[in-house]
């Protein structure tokens, strides 16, 4: 009974730590360069103000460019369409970061 | 994991602690009181140590405790503009613990008239979608035009309506907010001439040819309408103007717009009585109601 308690136990622990640590397969590095990206695109748009409704999504659109393994990209874009909270925190405390 | 002899010796400390602690095992009547303080001072000391940690084993910060009901304006101050200037511009809003669907923004403002999105026509949403996730930060744009005669910093009042999520799923029990926001646009006056001359030299001309010329304008105030040019050049250079016509005109719209640019075209002929050097124009510029500027441009012949 007890060594049963002890691998529920750990196998809770391991699925915990994957999930604290990101099941996403995506590297740090991409995860963070992606936020960046993301962030600045929000700050730029925010500090700036553009003739045509046109030249601002364009601006907004290529400053979202992070220079990241396309799988990456498109994994981390599929997180945010699907309303990942942990992503879209971490870019909002960029932005609050970089540009209040 | 613990061994049989260790799990033994865990159950011994902890029965010693409860027969300590226990009023009921209490044999002398000295350390009665003493032991009874002790024995409530730990069950309230364990309660305050359950209390406080809790938020930190759910991951939550005392602040975080009681999540804000709404999503948040985080712009105050718009981009600074001019006088008249026409401009696009981004209003920030970041998510709460709770989605918000149907993000409408709407804005008034004395001193500016402001429009929307092209798809929208009559409100504003979020760039991604109209609803602003978890957590999520996104903007809204507006078209802010400043009138002409404002000096000072202009308020927009905002008024933001969306639906927040009570539940996930398909059945998430919104409930409709309304927000009554403001955001301020600095102004900054514009002193000097009303149009800014970008060209300083035009394309040079070999002797016995000729070449189309752009001469580039921006607005600087507001107020310049049918702006039309002539131009004045040395003896032996030609100026002709488009269709034949008496003066040069804008090439997009008759009217330059504040922080706009645009250019005005004309020709100029160069005959083989010229000697090769750079030769000055003078460029007259007439708009609104009789105003004119003038500018100097240089050419060289070759």
């Amino acid at each position: 009974m007890r060594i049963r308690c002890q691998l529920v136990v750990s196998a809770a622990m391991v699925v915990l730590a994957t999930a604290a640590c990101g099941s996403s397969g995506v590297s740090e590095d991409s995860r963070s360069a992606f936020v960046d990206a993301r962030a600045d695109a929000l700050c730029t748009v925010k500090t700036h103000s553009y003739a045509t409704q046109t030249q601002l999504e364009e601006t907004y659109l290529a400053e979202q460019h992070a220079d990241i393994p396309q799988s990456d990209e498109k994994q981390l874009r599929e997180m945010l369409d699907d309303g990942d909270a942990a992503l879209n925190g971490e870019i909002t405390a960029a932005v609050s970061t970089r540009c209040g | 994991m613990l061994s049989a002899r260790g799990t033994r010796s865990l159950v011994t400390v902890r029965v010693h602690w409860q027969v300590f602690l226990n009023p009921r095992t209490i044999a002398t009547d000295q350390c009665r009181m003493l032991r009874v303080a002790l024995f409530w001072a730990s069950k309230i000391a364990a309660a305050v140590v359950l209390v406080a940690g809790l938020p930190f084993v759910v991951g939550v910060s005392p602040s975080d405790a009681a999540p804000r009901e709404g999503i948040t304006l985080t712009t105050s101050a718009l981009p600074s503009m001019h006088p008249g200037q026409t401009a696009w511009v981004s209003t920030l809003w970041s998510g709460t613990n709770k989605a918000a669907d149907n993000f409408k923004l709407t804005a008034t403002s004395t001193g500016a008239t402001i429009s929307y999105p092209t798809n929208t026509a009559t409100y504003s949403s979020f760039y991604g979608s109209s609803t602003l996730s978890n957590n999520a930060t996104d903007f809204a744009a507006l078209k802010v035009r400043i009138n002409d005669n404002v000096t000072s910093t202009v308020t927009i009042n905002l008024t933001a309506t969306y639906d927040l999520r009570n539940n996930n799923g398909n059945n998430s029990n919104p409930t409709p907010k309304t927000e009554n926001l403001q955001v301020t646009v600095p102004v900054q006056a514009v002193s000097g001439a009303s149009i800014g001359v970008n060209t300083t030299s035009l394309t040079s001309v070999a002797r016995g040819s000729e070449a189309w010329q752009h001469f580039s304008v921006t607005g600087r105030k507001p107020g310049v309408t049918n702006l039309t040019a002539t131009v004045a050049a040395p003896a032996g250079i030609t100026v002709d103007y488009p269709a034949d016509g008496t003066s040069a005109g804008l090439s997009q719209s008759s009217t330059l717009d504040v922080d706009t640019t645009d250019f005005l075209a004309f020709k100029t002929a160069v005959s083989d009585s010229v000697a090769p050097g750079s030769y000055n124009l003078t460029v007259t510029m007439s708009h609104g109601s009789g105003e004119q500027q003038q500018a100097t441009v240089s050419m060289v012949v070759t």
